[in-house]
């Protein structure tokens, strides 16, 4: 085994494979950072690409869009306060308040790092331990998800920032909205007022283009009104190089993200998405600075940016 | 944002959730079987927070009385007709482009909604104009319909 690892370690940088990572990367960065293009959709875009090449190039070339797909998903999150990509959603609430600081470079530089940390963690949990995650992943049962449902739920109580319950409600109305459509269990149409494409209920991506986008939009519209909400757009390439200092300050948080990530990742159903907000929620939980959570902190970024790449 | 502000939009917020609640039962009463069950629970959870929220609120208005909390500046205190106006605006454009797509396409429907929001946000350069949405349709229409072969709506209508 050890002996093939290698093998393929060193077939990875013929040159051929590094151009096919390089063009995934850029594609899927382009694909990330559209909003309502997720990660997955990516891939299925531009498989027909890879039909005519090496299976090795192919394979890079894939999981170079969706790696890079997911980060691309920070950067609109982070410099509009609208995510590429629902697993980008969390990124959005730190971030664009370090763009609102002035720091929007130093967030891009962040997440990238930390993703890319995330990206290989999660790589190597695949590659080394795979068959047990995948026996826990099998034992997981109805009952399993119902507690996972239960934990995605008590995070409420952690991101209720001021008003418990103001979160409560909130959390409330997202239930509400996931009402919408057949229900599964009696086959009954709910709250779809005749249009077809709610049957399949509300769908995570528009959801969080209207929350997020259409909401920026309209606060972006009435700017002038709020000087203090301008995004500064401008920095310098040199201030999205986090320093290593920062870079290993940041280290335990990044892989505790990224254990979350490649734990979560290997559930049936749950993805990046979820896997951030948990993240996040936890770094929230176990830092000194919880309380400067949600006012612009690097830390708010580097928790929820490794999880996404699993 | 002020304390009384703050209390005026929670107490806003608080009416509108009590009449989504009731709403949402009164929309439920005809579903078959258990389908009522689940929006009915989550709306009357819903509805209770939303009376705890107005009656909070309402206290709070109260104890500050007519004239306290003001202090914000004239800018960001006063929820005026002209702040609202072009948030409204675009909202309405952005509904109605949402309801034009699948009747006259997505291409016209874009071509007419863009400039005016371009337009309506203050930009002036027309060539701006020219090279967004022109190079917008054209990236929309290379990327999706010519190289993924995926149709975009066309007009239905007439």
């Amino acid at each position: 085994v050890t002996s093939l690892m290698y093998e393929g370690f060193l077939q990875t940088f013929t040159w051929i494979n590094l151009l096919a990572c390089l063009a995934g990367t850029v594609l899927g960065m382009v694909f990330g950072a559209l909003p309502g293009l997720t990660a997955t959709m990516g891939i299925a875009l531009l498989v027909p690409l890879t039909f005519g090449m090496p299976a090795d190039s192919a394979l890079i070339m894939l999981t170079a869009i969706y790696g890079a797909a997911v980060f691309g998903g920070s950067i609109p999150a982070i410099l509009l306060h609208t995510p590429g990509t629902p697993a980008g959603a969390a990124t959005c609430i730190d971030g664009y308040q370090l763009t609102l600081k002035g720091q929007g470079g130093q967030a891009l530089g962040i997440s990238a790092v930390c993703s890319a940390t995330g990206g290989m963690v999660s790589a190597f949990a695949l590659l080394l331990i795979a068959p047990p995650l995948a026996q826990l992943s099998l034992m997981f049962g109805p009952a399993e998800y119902v507690w996972v449902a239960i934990f995605g739920l008590t995070i409420i109580a952690s991101l209720s920032r001021g008003s418990m319950l103001k979160g409560l409600i909130s959390g409330g109305l997202g239930l509400l909205i996931g009402t919408i459509g057949v229900d599964y269990f009696t086959g009954e149409t709910r709250f779809t007022f005749g249009f077809s494409g709610l049957f399949d209920g509300v769908a995570i991506v528009p959801a969080l283009i209207g929350l997020f986008s259409l909401s920026q939009a309209l606060i972006l519209a009435e700017e002038r009104w709020h000087p203090q909400n301008r995004a500064i757009l401008r920095f310098s390439w040199r201030e999205c190089i986090p320093s290593l200092r920062e870079y290993t300050r940041l280290l335990p948080l990044t892989l505790r993200s990224s254990g979350i990530g490649a734990f979560v990742g290997i559930l049936p159903g749950a993805g990046g998405d979820i896997a951030s907000w948990i993240a996040y929620s936890e770094a929230r939980r176990y830092s000194k600075k919880r309380d400067q959570f949600g006012t612009g902190i690097v830390e708010g970024v580097a928790a929820p940016d490794p999880p996404t790449t699993p | 944002m002020t304390a009384r502000r703050a209390q005026q939009g929670d107490l806003a917020a608080g009416v509108a959730l009590l009449v989504l609640g009731a709403c949402v039962v009164y929309a439920s009463y005809d579903f078959r079987e258990d389908g009522w069950l689940l929006p009915t629970v989550l709306s009357c959870l819903i509805g209770a927070g939303a009376v705890v929220l107005v009656v909070r609120s309402a206290l709070g208005l109260h104890e500050e009385g007519p004239g306290d909390g003001g202090q914000a500046t004239p800018q960001v205190s006063a929820l005026s007709l002209e702040r609202l106006r072009l948030p409204a605006i675009l909202l309405l454009l952005t509904i109605a482009y949402a309801f034009a797509i699948p009747r006259v396409g997505f291409y016209v429907s874009s071509a007419v909604y863009m400039p005016v929001v371009l337009g309506l946000l203050g930009l002036r350069r027309w060539w701006i104009y020219l090279v967004t949405i022109v190079g917008f349709l054209a990236f929309i229409h290379l990327v999706f319909e010519r190289t993924f072969l995926i149709p975009l709506p066309h007009a239905t209508w007439p």
